[in-house]
């Protein structure tokens, strides 16, 4: 069964078909003819050449790229090491230290009851500081 | 390479194969040129994207993966060059007109003129029906003007050629109905006169 656009389709066919025969190809002058097969085939051998060159080159780029990647890591695994003294290490512990006063300073401030309750809250924070601590540790070994 | 199939011209151009490449320019260049200039009104600017189509087609090679729509994709580069010329003609303000100074115009060609001296009055008449017949597509739309265009050179169906145009198959269809009338009409009246 056709649908009503394949009838359409059909009958502009038939009515461009009508038309066609009269309708000549145009010829492109022999020069531009001439001009555009120099051109695509200088443009196809560069094509080659840029492919036989980075034929060439691939292994060297491949290298090169595992080089770049090795120095990547090896920056990154320096960061891991941390130095006490280059890395300001002894200001960030002594901040950890005192974090568990400025929490309470904070809730002092706010006008809250300092509580070591669990109900409170407060010791919460103090525990997730414990904790940032441990981790800590655990990322510098310290 | 004059009769080998089009798959095998495809896939020995793709491999660097020059004398194919030749073919092909051979096979496609009439059609390709006769688009753009139909599309361009100008053979000058037909001939320059002609060889910009070609040149595309080889820098882009190893993109097109050949599954047998290679004439459909030839044709939509040099559809889509077509445009983009217009495009900046308009943005430069440059009216486009088929029949200013085309050299097409001027000078029949040599088939016809080989065939006019054999048969002069069936001759004479293949080339004023083909020219009051392009007169009037000059006259058409840019848009009426690609899709017959496509229709007849890029040898695409209508369905492609929505497709390629994106707009919906029933807008090409009653586009280049309305336009096809219209041809009709002109040689009829030509006729008659």
């Amino acid at each position: 069964m056709t649908t009503r656009w394949e009838d359409y389709e059909r009958r502009v066919e038939q009515s461009y078909r009508e038309i066609a025969p009269h309708w000549r190809l145009d010829e492109p002058g022999p020069d531009a003819l001439r001009t555009l097969r120099a051109a695509a085939r200088g443009a196809m051998r560069r094509r080659a050449g840029v492919r036989r060159r980075w034929a060439v080159l691939r292994p060297l780029v491949g290298v090169a790229a595992a080089f770049l990647l090795i120095g990547v890591l090896a920056q990154r695994g320096a960061v891991s090491q941390p130095s006490w003294e280059t890395d300001n290490l002894q200001a960030w512990t002594v901040a950890m230290d005192e974090s568990g006063e400025r929490v309470a300073a904070l809730l002092t401030n706010r006008g809250e009851r300092v509580s070591i309750e669990p109900e409170d809250g407060a010791d919460v924070y103090l525990e997730s500081l414990d904790e940032s601590w441990g981790t800590f540790e655990g990322m510098f070994g310290a | 390479m004059e009769n080998v199939e089009l798959n095998v011209l495809v896939r020995l151009a793709l491999g660097g194969d020059e004398a194919a490449l030749d073919a092909i320019i051979g096979r496609y260049s009439p059609r390709v040129f006769s688009l753009l200039y139909r599309l361009t009104g100008s053979r000058d600017v037909a001939e320059d994207l002609m060889q910009e189509t070609f040149l595309r087609m080889v820098r882009v090679f190893e993109d097109y993966a050949h599954a047998g729509k290679f004439e459909a994709w030839l044709f939509r580069i040099a559809a889509n060059l077509a445009r983009d010329h217009a495009r900046r003609r308009k943005r430069r303000g440059t009216p486009v007109s088929l029949d200013s100074g085309s050299r097409d115009e001027e000078r029949p060609q040599a088939d016809v003129l080989d065939r006019r001296a054999q048969d002069p009055h069936g001759a004479l008449g293949d080339l004023e029906t083909h020219e009051d017949l392009m007169r009037e597509f000059a006259k058409l739309s840019a848009m009426d003007r690609e899709i017959l265009a496509l229709r007849h050179f890029g040898d695409r169906s209508f369905r492609e050629i929505a497709e390629l145009l994106g707009i919906p198959l029933g807008t090409a269809l009653a586009r280049a109905h309305r336009a096809l009338e219209r041809l009709r009409t002109a040689m009829t009246e030509d006729d008659e006169a």
